[in-house]
């Protein structure tokens, strides 16, 4: 058996293939699920931009690799990701409240 | 390696490698800083506002102007001597070579054209209506960014070539090669320029203006620096000089792993 | 190898990292503007967003995402010494790649045969420029893909060396991130 063989690299497909499943139900549930119009815009928002970050940083995490990668450039990416969706949703309530 | 029959004259390779410190300096200061394109006049503006601009701004954007279309050349010197890098790792027959040197060579050309409009603008500002003017200052904009293709190819000539360097430490570290297609990436979106007037895609605009130019600057400062040190490495090579105890210019990259 | 995470390292060069960062940081850039010119004129940039057609938008997403996970399995494949298993994962992420392009160019050729053009208004100019820019990335991905299955054909993968392949998965895994920021921005956020 191919598991008794190389059982981190199998073990490790079996987790690439768990994460895609996620990733696909997560995109689905916000595509169709949270922006069709049932939920409030500014709570839709919110969840809409972490359901973002959160798959990418599956992405970068998992399929790129960072998971394993030094420090410094894993620091690089999830500041990214989190820079990112809060400056979105920053600016987005800084309409709602401020002007 | 391809030795030359005839032995390389370091030190006029070494001059002209200099020339690219010279071009972005003189450009920096004259374009920059004495012509005031720092920040550049919005697109936006009404053509009275530009005239105004001309005629208020007439001696130093002149002055200015002239300057660079002079010292816009050492831009096609100094790809003359990337170039001459480039065929120590490519070899006499490559390619990439010749697109490097050309692609250096032609992108005086907007840059010289782009420099005269301006020029004759800021001479001719009290004359000239200020419509005329205004189109005179978008005609220069529209060609010094948006022959960006030119300057895009001898970058990827050059990234090709120095990522191909078999040597155990490259000529010119990866990462300068890789920073070359990042200025490639960023030369895209200049294209959109003719359609904005505001925002990021405007030519004075964050992306168009303060990202694609800082970008292809540090390009330009990184890869003289590097072509430097790299002819130093090829006389070194070639057994011109004796071997001097070399430090490592580029531990920065490899204190990441 | 990395795989029981033993020692960490970056997948590929260090070179293809440089290029992801700094083409990141751009994108972070257009994507506050977009923010910003959204909270300027926001009615119109709703309106704006209903005119978009958000199944095909999501269905990409999926395509991306699906393909992202061919080239990762790609990977894996090469670190096994699994030729064909290889093979078929990256043509997996290629077709995802040309479906991609063909939604993105069919929604493209709807948009502008209703009249809507990136000169419409700052919505369809954010619109055109942010996905059209992520198009090209896309386009350069699918080349990318095609030179690493026919690299792969040829056997030049294999379990010691595979770092070309890790270049270009690390690019496409970027194309794809990129997208899912995209897609809520323009599709979803009301």
């Amino acid at each position: 058996m191919m598991a008794a063989i190389e059982p981190p690299l199998n073990r490790r497909s079996t987790r690439t293939t768990l994460v895609w499943l996620l990733l696909m139900a997560v995109a689905t549930v916000s595509t169709w699920g949270v922006s069709a119009g049932d939920v409030a815009a500014p709570l839709a928002a919110v969840m809409i931009l972490l359901i973002a970050a959160f798959k990418i940083r599956l992405v970068q995490l998992h399929f790129m690799g960072l998971r394993d990668a030094p420090l410094l450039p894993r620091l690089y990416f999830e500041v990214w990701t989190f820079a990112v969706a809060g400056a979105v949703l920053g600016i987005y309530f800084s309409a709602k409240t401020g002007g | 390696m391809n030795k030359p029959a005839v032995a390389t004259d370091f030190g006029k390779w070494k001059l002209m490698a200099w020339s690219g410190p010279i071009f972005f300096t003189l450009f920096f200061v004259m374009w920059g800083l004495l012509a005031d394109n720092f920040p550049p006049m919005s697109p936006n503006l009404s053509a009275e506002a530009m005239k105004a601009h001309y005629l208020d701004k007439g001696l130093a954007i002149t002055i200015g102007m002239s300057v660079c279309m002079v010292g816009g050349a050492f831009y096609m010197t100094w790809g003359c001597a990337v170039s001459r890098l480039m065929r120590r790792i490519e070899g006499p027959e490559g390619m990439f070579s010749n697109l490097e040197m050309m692609g250096a060579t032609i992108t005086f050309t907007p840059i010289v054209v782009a420099c005269g409009i301006w020029l004759v603008a800021a001479m001719q500002a009290a004359v000239l209506s200020a419509e005329i003017i205004q189109s005179m200052y978008l005609l220069g904009w529209m060609i010094i960014d948006i022959a960006y293709m030119v300057t895009s190819f001898q970058i990827m000539g050059a990234s090709i070539v120095f990522l191909s360097d078999t040597r155990e430490k490259k000529l010119i570290p990866a990462w300068v090669s890789w920073w070359g297609w990042v200025t490639i990436a960023s030369f895209f979106p200049v294209s959109l320029i003719p359609f904005f007037k505001t925002g990021p895609f405007a030519f004075n605009g964050l992306f168009n203006f303060w990202v694609a130019f800082p970008t292809w600057y540090v390009w330009i400062v990184s890869m003289s620096i590097y072509v430097i040190k790299a002819i130093n490495r090829v006389e070194i090579e070639d057994g011109a000089v004796a071997p001097q105890p070399s430090r490592d210019p580029a531990g920065m990259m490899a204190a990441a792993r | 190898m990395s795989a029981a995470g033993t020692s960490r390292r970056l997948p590929g060069v260090e070179g293809v990292w440089v290029f992801v960062a700094a083409d990141m940081a751009f994108f972070a850039m257009l994507f506050v503007s977009f923010a910003l010119a959204r909270r300027d004129q926001s009615a119109l940039f709703e309106s704006g967003r209903q005119a978009l057609n958000r199944d095909l938008g999501g269905i990409n997403t999926l395509i991306l995402l699906t393909s992202s996970w061919c080239v990762a399995m790609a990977v894996e494949a090469a670190q096994r010494n699994q030729h064909k298993a290889l093979q078929r994962s990256l043509w997996g992420a290629l077709l995802c790649a040309v479906a991609f392009g063909i939604s993105k160019a069919f929604e493209y050729t709807h948009e502008l045969r209703a009249g809507i053009t990136p000169l419409t208004n700052d919505f369809f100019m954010y619109y055109f420029t942010l996905s059209g820019i992520h198009f090209v990335h896309v386009i350069a991905g699918a080349v990318v893909l095609g030179v690493m299955l026919q690299r792969a054909r040829s056997g030049a993968y294999n379990r010691e060396d595979h770092r070309g392949l890790e270049v270009g998965a690390t690019y496409w895994h970027m194309v794809d991130l990129l997208w899912v920021m995209i897609f809520p921005l323009l599709y979803l956020l009301r």
